[in-house]
């Protein structure tokens, strides 16, 4: 499958960056974050792509909550596409 | 989506255009203004709930806000008619009542849940926990200082009219709502969810401000622009709902164009992240 986001970009910057566009780069930067630290315990840059599902899977209830549930599912479904999951 | 905050501006200065009537007319050009924005904005909160799903937060939120607005767009409407084509035409005490009651139980609740949909996702709030708390303990006192007043009058009048008590409550409590819900649209700036929470804080400000002028009608008893000043905020405050609403449906469903060639990612990257 080919890759929206360019390779160079981190994993976390892609999720921040498409979340951005909802939720501003002040609350998308946050919430990686917190998740990253909540689910892997550890820094939202140093998520692998592997780890991405889980972070997604982890940032639902947030999207859920602020988009409804398609929307929520739609943003999930736009992140994996983007790094080719 | 900030063009959208023309459409407020443009309601109250169509219905300031009132003056240029003769007081019979203008009366029934502003009210005529309140149904069809009251109608607008149901109908739009409506369209934005079924964007949702049923067990979605912001399902209900939107559902109380479409039913409020369509509520008293119709207790509008009818004392419109009443006034113009049919005299005969009237809510009965009872009914009219029990539509200021609604709409006002409507609007607070849904704020509310909206403040609360937030606090569940769990995601900070800019500045220090004391800015936070400080500004949400300054928004209240504002609300007590607004709405003491009424608040006082309605309770005196309580036996006769329990709907402006529920009313003056009801203002309170959104009064009080508006730096909860300007926090998490400061906090999304630059998102397009912003717009929709920017819009519910701001149509709640214009109900503070439609407050303060109503208290202050006596003294300017006779002067017509004063009571049309007020009719204009209140539909200022009226059609920001409307705003809000046709913010959340965007923001909904505005991104994926915007994103999907590389262009526009990289756009993005430089708007995000500078």
């Amino acid at each position: 499958m080919t890759l929206n986001a360019p390779e160079t970009l981190l994993p976390a910057e892609v999720v921040r960056m498409r979340l951005a566009q909802y939720l501003g780069p002040f609350t998308s930067k946050n919430a990686v974050q917190m998740i990253a630290k909540q689910a892997f315990s550890t820094d939202a840059d140093s998520i692998t792509r592997t780890q991405v599902p889980t972070l997604i899977e982890a940032l639902g209830p947030t999207l859920r909550t602020l988009l409804g549930k398609a929307g929520a599912e739609r943003v999930a479904e736009e992140i994996r596409k983007e790094l080719g999951l | 989506m900030k063009r959208l905050a023309y459409i407020p501006l443009l309601f109250g200065l169509l219905s300031l255009a009132g003056l240029l009537y003769t007081p019979e007319l203008a009366s029934v050009w502003m009210r005529s203004l309140l149904v069809a924005a009251c109608f607008l904005t149901g109908i739009s909160a409506f369209m934005t709930t079924a964007r949702f799903s049923a067990g979605d937060r912001l399902f209900v939120c939107w559902l109380m806000i479409g039913a409020a607005y369509v509520v008293s767009g119709v207790r509008h409407g009818v004392r419109l008619l009443g006034t113009t084509v049919m005299p005969s035409l009237a809510l009965p005490d009872l009914a009219a009542n029990a539509m200021i009651i609604a709409q006002n139980a409507l609007i607070a609740l849904s704020l509310l849940l909206f403040v609360l949909a937030w606090r569940a996702t769990g995601l900070a709030m800019p500045g220090s926990r004391f800015a936070q708390l400080g500004s949400i303990v300054a928004g209240v006192a504002v609300a007590i200082v607004v709405g003491g007043y009424p608040l006082l009058k309605g309770l005196q009048a309580s036996a006769t009219n329990p709907a402006l008590v529920i009313s003056t409550i009801g203002d309170m409590i959104g009064i009080a709502l508006i730096v909860p819900l300007a926090l998490p649209a400061l906090a999304m700036r630059g998102g397009l969810l912003m717009h929709t929470w920017m819009y519910l804080a701001a149509s709640e400000v214009a109900w503070l401000l439609y407050d303060i002028w109503w208290a202050l009608q006596p003294m300017m008893e006779g002067v017509r622009s004063g009571s049309a000043l007020l009719e204009a905020i209140r539909v200022v405050a009226i059609t920001f709902a409307f705003a809000a609403s046709v913010a959340q449906r965007r923001g909904l469903v505005g991104v994926r164009q915007d994103f999907d060639s590389t262009t526009s990612w990289n756009a993005a990257s430089e708007v995000s992240w500078r």
